[in-house]
């Protein structure tokens, strides 16, 4: 019976996994992605794509912790499996741009709106800026994770995944280190476990996008039996560095290069968290909602004690 | 509810939610045609008259992409005067045409105004105003990709100045490619 359940959870594991290679493949590697981006001006490829950046940090973030418990020393070591996923609104889906003709004010759609606008100098000739390529309510992502501790209060994070470079879809990886601390060996009156702690980490997609994350945060949690309900306030940025050839062309502008670097930064926010996580030892189950300026949910399967 | 029951339930609901993802490409990638320019010299005494044309080939533009191409869409053309020496003050009247079609009338317009690059539909600059069936020529030749270039041709007469200048035409489309 035990032998069966862990077979079957090595089976999600896997298919896990081969689906976070799907994703990262129809998400980020198709060239129409690239092409789109291509053809934007460093002011047009910033509206553009800063809600997909914005997604990603956000994704990033999550997941990070699943209890507030760290002991003063003992053994932790537990790999969990975090699907994560941020949720696109309206909002996401439209920024501010110029008009070719005329240099006013025009809206138009991000990486994920719908068709770009029209603009007309009069009846006869129409300019639509780019349309939306990515049509979607929700960015997901999976990212595996190592916990190890536990030293003076103190637990270290590790995240990586890679994936190789397949029929010109670039490669992508992700690679993070953080730092959790118990908050609550000082202050021992407090009937809650509560700790502290940052993560950083770093993801390249192809030789177009490189980005890195950084979130620090305040974590508490409280046990009842199998279930523990966690919670946490996080402050995170994400700074993307995206470089490529400009292919386009815009009456009146001349790129001082065509080489094209720019840097998006994500709205950064303030989030809180409030999840639970069931332990069947040494299975554990998790899942968490997100509140900040984005909205994000994840959830997973953790391996270990 | 066993422990094995809730995780596949559990960890079903996690697959379908990656599942329910991202929809790519819905709508046609949109790809600006690099503007095909052509210069042309110009030289004039005061009151004279000048003539010279250019040919723009567009047969290259539906070798931009891989893509299945949807339709190629004409949205600009622009005048951009260099290599200036004639006076300040220099004024110029003529008109531009397209295989014919008239495109551009100018009268008495500064050329200091193309200095910096100006499109024919630009309508701050005083005696300049674009015509209706050069603009159709335009919008139905690279819809059609017919005829394979096109013959652009600037004709006048400069003010009570000499005109030295180079006068760079540039073309501007859009193709809408299916990914």
């Amino acid at each position: 019976m035990q032998k069966n359940f862990f077979k079957q959870q090595l089976l999600l594991i896997i298919s896990l996994l081969c689906m976070s290679l799907i994703i990262v493949i129809r998400t980020h590697a198709q060239n129409p992605f690239e092409d789109a981006v291509k053809q934007l001006n460093s002011d047009n490829a910033k509206g553009y794509l800063q809600p997909w950046v914005t997604a990603f940090g956000t994704n990033l973030n999550s997941g990070f912790y699943h209890s507030a418990d760290i002991s003063n020393l003992g053994l932790t070591v537990r790999l969990d499996i975090i699907g994560m996923g941020t949720f696109i609104g309206d909002k996401q889906k439209k920024y501010k741009t110029k008009n070719p003709f005329d240099g006013t004010d025009v809206e138009t759609a991000t990486i994920f709106g719908e068709m770009g606008t029209v603009v007309s100098p009069d009846s006869l000739v129409l300019y639509q800026f780019q349309n939306g390529q990515v049509k979607t309510s929700f960015i997901p992502f999976v990212v595996p994770q190592l916990t190890i501790g536990d030293l003076y209060g103190t637990q270290g994070v590790i995240r990586y995944v890679q994936t190789p470079e397949i029929n010109n879809v670039p490669e992508a990886s992700v690679f993070g280190i953080g730092v959790r601390h118990n908050v609550s060996r000082y202050i021992p009156a407090v009937p809650v476990d509560l700790s502290a702690g940052f993560l950083y980490q770093h993801l390249k997609i192809g030789e177009l996008f490189d980005a890195t994350t950084f979130m620090i945060g305040a974590q508490v949690s409280k046990s009842f039996a199998l279930l523990t309900l966690y919670g946490g306030l996080q402050y995170e940025s994400i700074s993307m560095d995206i470089g490529y050839e400009y292919k386009g062309s815009i009456p009146g502008y001349t790129p001082p290069s065509t080489k094209i670097t720019l840097n998006v930064e994500g709205e950064s926010q303030l989030r809180g968290t409030v999840g639970f996580n069931l332990s069947f030892f040494p299975v554990h189950l998790f899942a968490d909602i997100n509140i900040g300026s984005a909205i994000a949910a994840s959830g997973g399967i953790g391996f270990g004690f | 509810m066993g422990k094995k029951k809730f995780s596949i339930i559990a960890f079903s609901g996690i697959i379908i939610l990656f599942l329910s993802g991202c929809e790519l490409s819905k709508y046609p990638l949109i790809l600006d045609a690099s503007g095909k320019s052509k210069t042309i010299r110009i030289d004039a005494n005061p009151s004279g008259t000048f003539s010279d044309s250019a040919t723009v080939s567009i047969e290259d533009l539906k070798e931009l992409t891989d893509y299945d191409i949807d339709s190629i869409r004409f949205y600009n053309l622009t005048l951009h005067v260099t290599n200036d020496t004639s006076d300040a003050n220099a004024t110029f009247s003529g008109n531009i045409t397209v295989e014919g079609e008239q495109l551009l009338s100018l009268t008495n317009v500064q050329l200091s105004e193309f200095s910096k690059e100006r499109s024919i539909f630009d309508k701050t600059i005083a005696g300049y105003s674009y015509n209706r069936s050069g603009v159709l020529f335009l919008l139905n030749a690279l819809k059609t990709q017919s005829p394979s270039s096109i013959k652009v041709k600037v004709e006048g007469t400069a003010g009570n100045n000499e005109l030295h200048f180079d006068l760079t035409i540039t073309l501007y489309a859009q193709v809408f490619a299916n990914p």
